[in-house]
C-alpha cells in the first residue's frame, strides 16, 4: 500500500485561493460523475452501490442532457478505475450498454419479508405512515388542481380540513406536504403555489381551516 | 403472495415499507409504499407475476393511480 503525507490543505473558500475555483468545481464533477457512472452499472448488477433512486435520475438526467461529451469521456476513464478498485464485474460494457440505450434501467426488488398487521407491534407507526401517506395524495390532488370526482374531492377536502391542516399535527401536515411535492414529481403534476401558501398560512392559525 | 394494506414489507434493500394502499388496474396490482423509518422515501411498485416489485416512470400512470391508491387507502383512515 503506498502511504500519502498531507503537506497541505486550501480550504475552499480561502481568499487568495491558488487553485482557480473553475479548476476545482471540473475536478468535483468529474469526480462525480465518474462516481454516478459507477453506480449507475452497479445498480444493476447485485453490487447496487447506488440505492437512492432520485439520485439515479439526476444522474441519467446529467449524462443525458447536460455534460458537455468531453466530461463525460474524461469521467468514464475515471469511472474504469473506481470500478476496478470496487471489482464491479463487466463495467465497461455493460456501461455503453446503458448509455446507448439512453433510458434508466428499472430497479426490481425482492421481498424479503411480509410483517402482517395483525403480528405488528408498530401498530401506532403503521397508522401514522398511512395518514401521512393519504395525506400526501390528498396533497398532490388538491394543490395540483386535478379534477378526480366527487368521492376522492370530499375524502381530500376532509383531509385537508381536518387531520392534514390543523394546528395540532403540524408534523404531519409538513410531511405530507414533502411527500406530495415527491408524488407530484412522479407524475409530472404542476403545484398550485397560490393555494399552497393559503394552506400554509391557514395551518399556521390554531385549528387549521375551519369549514 | 397476500400483500394486504398495513401490511409491512421489508425488500432486498434492507429497508422495511408500510404497504399504504395496494389496487388493481388495468390487470396489475400496484403497490404504494412508505418506508416506516423514514417517510420521506415513497415508491410506488408494480407487482410481477414473479413476486418481484418493479419501478416504472409513467407519469401518466401514476396520475391515474393516485385517486385509485387513495380511495383503497381512505378506507382505513379513522376521519373522527
Amino acid at each position: 500500500m503506498k502511504e500519502y503525507t498531507i503537506k497541505e490543505i486550501i480550504k475552499y473558500d480561502e481568499e487568495n485561493n491558488r487553485l482557480s475555483k473553475d479548476k476545482i468545481g471540473d475536478a468535483l464533477n468529474t469526480g462525480f460523475y465518474s462516481l454516478c457512472l459507477v453506480g449507475l452499472v452497479a445498480l444493476t448488477t447485485s453490487a447496487r452501490l447506488l440505492t437512492d433512486e432520485s439520485l439515479y435520475r439526476v444522474i441519467f438526467t446529467i449524462f443525458s442532457v447536460n455534460a458537455a461529451t468531453l466530461t463525460i469521456e474524461h469521467a468514464k476513464r475515471l469511472a474504469y478505475t473506481v470500478a476496478r478498485k470496487a471489482n464491479v464485474e463487466n463495467f465497461k460494457e455493460e456501461l455503453n450498454k446503458i448509455l446507448q440505450s439512453k433510458s434508466i434501467p428499472k430497479r426490481e426488488y425482492s421481498i424479503k419479508n411480509i410483517e402482517k398487521h395483525e403480528k405488528s407491534l408498530k401498530k401506532e407507526e403503521i397508522k401514522r405512515t398511512i395518514l401521512v401517506g393519504v395525506a400526501g395524495i390528498a396533497s398532490v390532488l388538491s394543490l395540483g388542481n386535478v379534477a378526480y370526482g366527487a368521492f376522492t374531492e370530499n375524502i381530500t377536502t376532509m383531509l385537508l380540513n381536518g387531520a392534514l391542516f390543523t394546528g395540532s399535527s403540524i408534523a404531519l401536515h409538513d410531511q405530507a406536504i414533502k411527500l406530495g411535492n415527491m408524488l407530484a414529481e412522479k407524475a409530472k403534476i404542476v403545484l398550485d403555489k397560490e393555494k399552497h401558501d393559503y394552506y400554509e398560512e391557514a395551518n399556521k392559525k390554531e385549528g387549521g381551516l375551519s369549514k | 403472495m397476500n400483500i394486504e394494506i398495513k401490511d409491512t414489507l421489508t425488500l432486498d434493500d434492507d429497508k422495511s415499507y408500510v404497504v399504504v394502499s395496494k389496487v388493481n388496474y388495468q390487470n396489475n396490482t400496484y403497490l404504494y409504499l412508505i418506508e416506516a423509518e423514514n417517510n420521506d422515501d415513497v415508491k410506488i411498485l408494480k407487482l410481477e407475476t414473479n413476486n418481484k416489485l418493479t419501478e416504472f416512470d409513467n407519469p401518466e400512470l401514476i396520475k391515474e393511480l393516485l385517486p385509485l391508491f387513495l380511495k383503497e387507502s381512505a378506507k382505513y383512515i379513522d376521519f373522527d
